[in-house]
């Protein structure tokens, strides 16, 4: 029997379930008992992801990430252990045809023409032979490794360019330029929201990504969704209301996850923070409208503030450099979206997304653990290791109340042992959430250019590369329509008179205010009713 | 003290004669730029991005996008003779000269005394003049291929080396009439133009059919079928995860074997659809068929049409369905309900061509082809690119002259006409404006000059033979940039846009007047919120 739920009874069959998990004295992963398998073909396909990154710090979370990726990858085509099989590198990569290994990333990715030609902004182009070179890397040519950047300082750079944190080679379609924006204004900068959008409907960028897209789709068989990662304090967020437009349209039944991130700011501009405050809100809205979840990540605490997230284990961190933000952010997503990659589980791309957003809760909220601590086998190890994780969702302190989250838990050396602990503790701790935990013995791998800092005590890559413990998670709770309101709130502090450059960049005023009643309306889904 | 700075202490201000000039360096700077590659014998830019790549071009509106202009009015020009291109595709170059001159020559009197606003309103009366002149100088044109030829050529000559323009030519004005239709306004994107990087650009040809940029997915499919039926549609073949959470419940292998089939019983069905139709429509005869769907199709797909020797090919773009219909005839379906053979196409010769990673496909032979696709290759990204702005103009001049109906005269034969008229119009003007008239007047000389300099001769020597050889109401007379003697453009085929040089007059009188009429430059709009 094919079984499709409805929406209302799903409700009662979750109150069944948790009233039934409560009653099980053994511990077992209460999903696996809900749905056994999901389907036959899950097991069959390789389940090609595309991965769209646009604007600055979204290519740095983008670059960490893939490097992330593919030193994991490298490791399991050098070890055959179990290890090996736990990763299907096929979800995010493409097969590459000179590196059978690692293949080149399923990546788009979306800058300003111009704006990253050079990892340090101030330095003019020089017309000698030296700087000669192909920064985008065709198949055929040999790895750069780093070489054009031997002596590369990342940590005191306060910019950094993305394609030379970078260790993977990309196919020439991965990237990206929008023309339209500079032959419009060549002075100006790229910070408005209404800017992304009367750029892509300027020019013929919008139908140049779609080709690209279309390229990298083409040639998957089992195309599940995008990844969209996205900066959503400047122009890139009216950029990708635009592009998700589009992707929903020719792309109608595919899952969209979107992850919004802005970065933190040591210091405010009063005027500019209002602009930020108006991006992101507009940004969700269409956010909310176009994907299917989205998460929003950042290492401000709260929306736009001066502070930012404290890492105890990371006492290092410089939280305003793009390059470290960057690292946390890729390495809290590398674990979540771990799940997605593995051979024999049972998430489908569709229902990783529908599992957390119920009842149209897209916003889900990311937190963190780096690195997890190194013991953890009982209650009392998880419970003082759970103390350390972080949000990284703005306006989140912790996530209370949850209905729904999923737990990441990797490196760990006993996987099946450790998942009956951790679903026993996950029941005893929340006994109204629904919790998958996902356990897996693969590392989280880190190669140069990774932050060498944030490795401690696992010490610094002279080996290659180094592993570390890390922990993920996304929750869909109730903090988040907090945080929403915050936002709501914040924005409706913002003088209109100060928005004066959207008004005249193409947006009207009254999309403004309907915008911020859309943000209010989406934190009242999160009411508890 | 200005009285801005009581307003804004910290505006930048240039006053009267010195914001003058201000702009009128401005003009002059960025038309010394442009200068050198105007016509076909101009010379070429290399532009080189920060990240070191690299494009040759003479494009003027290629150039102005690509290069960084800081001065304020200076982008101002630019951005007006880019302008200029979205309106008639050609004619950047020539904006920003006549821009440039226009100022300069007004430089002269303004500097002896004279009030800039006489000069303008002399500017208006001789711009007025001027369109007298080309009203009269223009040809109709009867949709001859000929002077089509004509037209693109003389466009195309001054993008690209000249024994290319020649093949460009040919490709540009046949796609244009493969697509023309009476009475309706020709929708330039029905000529797709698809880049190749192999051989060399002579290769380029025009393909009267389509070629799409992927290759089916199945190594069974054939690579090349003749006199093929053509389905294009927008049905997915894929196997889609359901929306709402779904999953199996079965007791037994045996169970779940049939659970796992009925899920597919939807999607086969579908495909079932066409191989019936292929069936029907194509065995015990020649005829083969081809499926082109702008959905995805799966593997298992895939093989079932590939068992029935069907071409599939997969994510076709948006704008190919428009365009396939359009070439082969058929209907773009959006479902497999009512399948017949009126719905399909027909192509002689579809196959595929291998190119390193890269497939593309040629659906050729069509019987009556409305949408076409110009093919370019070459050896590099920048020769493909040089090529592809070439072509675009191209298109564009041979569009104009069909939409305009009329052509003028080139080599700078208009431009010596409205000069000989404006200098004897100037006598009966009164007043001051007359030296507005004749600032115009010699501003007009400058594309001539500038012709005349970059083919190697000597500018005023061609000018004044050119204004020796031209009476009043005879032939227009321009330059040969072969010989450096006058000629008569007609003879030698020489044709601009008569819209490219109306608007030329136009933009140029608005934007120079306004630039010399600025007397206070300040930098003191509402500071930008950084």
């Amino acid at each position: 029997m094919f079984y499709k739920q409805k929406p209302r009874e799903r409700r009662q069959t979750n109150e069944l379930f948790n009233w039934f998990n409560s009653q099980l004295t053994f511990p077992k992963s209460q999903w696996a008992l809900f749905e056994p398998i999901n389907n036959i073909f899950d097991f069959l396909m390789a389940k090609e992801i595309l991965t769209i990154q646009l604007g600055e710090l979204s290519n740095v979370i983008g670059a960490h990430w893939w490097n992330i990726q593919s030193a994991a990858a490298a490791v399991s085509s050098d070890k055959y252990e179990a290890v090996e099989n736990e990763i299907d590198h096929s979800v995010f990569f493409r097969e590459g045809v000179s590196d059978k290994a690692v293949g080149n990333p399923r990546l788009i990715a979306v800058t300003i023409k111009g704006e990253i030609d050079f990892p340090n902004r101030k330095v003019e182009f020089p017309l000698t032979h030296q700087n000669e070179h192909d920064w985008i890397l065709r198949e055929d040519t040999a790895p750069c490794d780093n070489e054009l950047y031997p002596n590369m300082d990342f940590e005191s750079n306060d910019f950094c360019d993305w394609r030379a944190l970078l260790n993977n080679k990309l196919h020439p379609k991965s990237i990206n330029n929008l023309n339209g924006f500079q032959h419009m204004k060549p002075t100006e900068t790229f910070n408005l929201f209404s800017q992304g959008i009367s750029c892509m409907k300027k020019e013929d960028d919008l139908e140049y990504i779609e080709n690209q897209i279309r390229f990298f789709i083409e040639e998957c068989d089992y195309f599940q969704g995008f990844n969209i990662l996205l900066d959503t304090d400047n122009g890139y967020g009216g950029v990708t209301s635009q592009l998700l437009q589009l992707i929903n349209q020719e792309y109608s039944n595919k899952v969209i996850y979107t992850i919004p991130s802005f970065p933190a700011h040591s210091e405010y501009n009063f005027a500019r923070r209002a602009e930020c405050l108006a991006n992101i809100g507009l940004v969700l809205d269409s956010l909310f409208e176009g994907s299917s979840m989205l998460s929003p990540v950042s290492l401000d605490p709260l929306w736009c503030s001066t502070n930012s997230r404290k890492f105890r284990r990371l006492e290092d961190l410089k939280p305003y450099s793009m390059y470290h933000a960057g690292a946390i952010i890729a390495t809290a997503l590398d674990s979540i979206l771990l799940p997605l990659q593995t051979k024999n589980s049972f998430f489908h791309m569709t229902d990783f997304v529908k599992k957390i957003t119920m009842e149209g809760r897209k916003a889900v909220g990311v937190s963190c653990a780096i690195p997890l601590l190194d013991k953890v086998s009982n209650f009392d190890s998880i419970n003082s290791a759970f103390l350390e994780v972080v949000p990284l969702t703005p306006g989140v302190e912790n996530f209370r109340n949850c209905w729904r989250q999923h737990l990441v838990w990797r490196g760990l050396s006993n996987p099946c042992e450790f998942q009956s602990v951790v679903d026993c503790w996950s029941r005893r701790q929340w006994d109204h959430t629904m919790t998958v935990n996902s356990v897996f013995s693969t590392f989280c791998s880190a190669v140069k250019p990774y932050p060498e800092k944030f490795l401690g005590s696992s010490g610094p890559y002279e080996t290659g590369n180094s592993h570390f413990r890390t922990f993920g998670g996304l929750h869909s709770s109730e903090t988040l329509g907090h945080s929403l309101r915050e936002l709501h709130s914040a924005i409706s502090k913002i003088e209109i008179k100060s928005l004066q450059r959207f008004f005249s960049t193409g947006m009207e005023e009254d999309d403004f205010l309907e915008n911020r009643d859309h943000i209010f309306s989406y934190a009242e889904l999160y009411d508890e009713n | 003290m200005a009285s801005i700075s009581l307003l804004n202490p910290k505006a930048e201000i240039a006053r009267a004669a010195q914001a003058l000039a201000v702009n009128i360096s401005a003009a002059k700077g960025i038309q010394d730029v442009m200068k050198s590659n105007l016509g076909p014998k101009g010379t070429m830019k290399m532009l080189v991005s920060g990240a070191g790549e690299i494009k040759i071009t003479k494009d003027g509106n290629v150039l102005l996008h690509e290069m960084q202009i800081q001065h304020p009015t200076a982008s101002l020009i630019a951005r007006a003779s880019t302008a200029q291109d979205e309106v008639t595709g050609d004619g950047t170059t020539s904006t920003v000269l006549v821009i440039g001159e226009l100022l300069k020559q007004a430089d002269l009197y303004v500097s002896e005394g004279l009030h800039p606003r006489i000069l303008t309103e002399g500017f208006e009366l001789a711009k007025v003049k001027a369109l007298e002149v080309l009203e009269s100088a223009k040809i109709p044109v009867e949709a001859k291929r000929e002077i089509l030829l004509q037209v693109a050529r003389t466009s195309l000559r001054t993008k690209v080396h000249q024994v290319l323009a020649d093949l460009l030519t040919e490709a540009c004005v046949d796609a244009v009439l493969a697509i023309k239709e009476e009475d309706k306004p020709i929708d330039l994107h029905m000529v797709e133009i698809m880049e190749m990087q192999h051989k060399t650009e002579m290769d380029t040809q025009l393909i009267r059919g389509i070629v799409m940029d992927h290759g089916s997915r199945h190594p069974d499919m054939p690579k090349r079928v003749d006199n093929a039926y053509i389905l294009t549609c927008n049905v997915s073949m894929e196997y889609e995860k359901s929306e709402v959470n779904s999953g199996f419940f079965y007791k037994t292998a045996d169970e779940r074997e049939k659970l796992v089939k009925a899920e597919r019983q939807f999607i086969e069905s579908r495909v079932q659809k066409v191989v019936d139709l292929k069936k029907k429509l194509c065995d015990g005869t020649d005829k083969t068929f081809v499926l082109i769907n702008q959905k995805g199709i799966d593997p298992l797909s895939l093989d079932m049409l590939a068992k029935e020797g069907i071409i599939a090919l997969r994510r076709a773009k948006r704008r190919n369905m428009e365009r396939l219909t359009l070439a082969c005839g058929g209907i773009a379906m959006n479902s497999f309900d009512d399948l017949s053979e009126s719905c399909l196409g027909y192509a002689g010769a579809v196959y595929e061509h291998v190119l390193g990673e890269d497939k593309y496909t040629f659906v050729e032979d069509c019987r009556n082809p409305r949408s076409v696709t110009i093919l370019i290759k070459g050896p590099n990204k920048y020769t493909l690119t040089q090529t592809k702005d070439a072509i675009r103009d191209g298109l564009r001049a041979v569009v104009n002259a069909l939409e305009d109906t009329f052509v003028v005269p080139g080599a700078g034969a208009v431009e010596i006409a409205t000069h000989k008229v404006l200098v004897a119009y100037k006598e009966q003007v009164k007043g001051r404006a007359r030296l507005g008239v004749q600032a115009y007047a010699d501003a007009m000389l400058v594309i001539p000059k500038v012709l005349a300099q970059n083919a190697g001769f000597d500018p005023q020597d061609s000018i004044v033979k050119m204004q020796q050889e031209f009476v009043e109401g005879g032939p227009l007379i321009g330059l040969d940039l072969q010989s450096g003697e006058p000629m008569i453009p007609g003879d030698l085929g020489i044709y601009d846009n008569y819209r490219v040089k109306k608007q030329i007059l136009h933009s140029c009188t608005v934007i120079a007047s306004n630039l010399l009429l600025v007397d206070e430059i300040m930098r003191a709009g509402l500071s930008s919120l950084k």
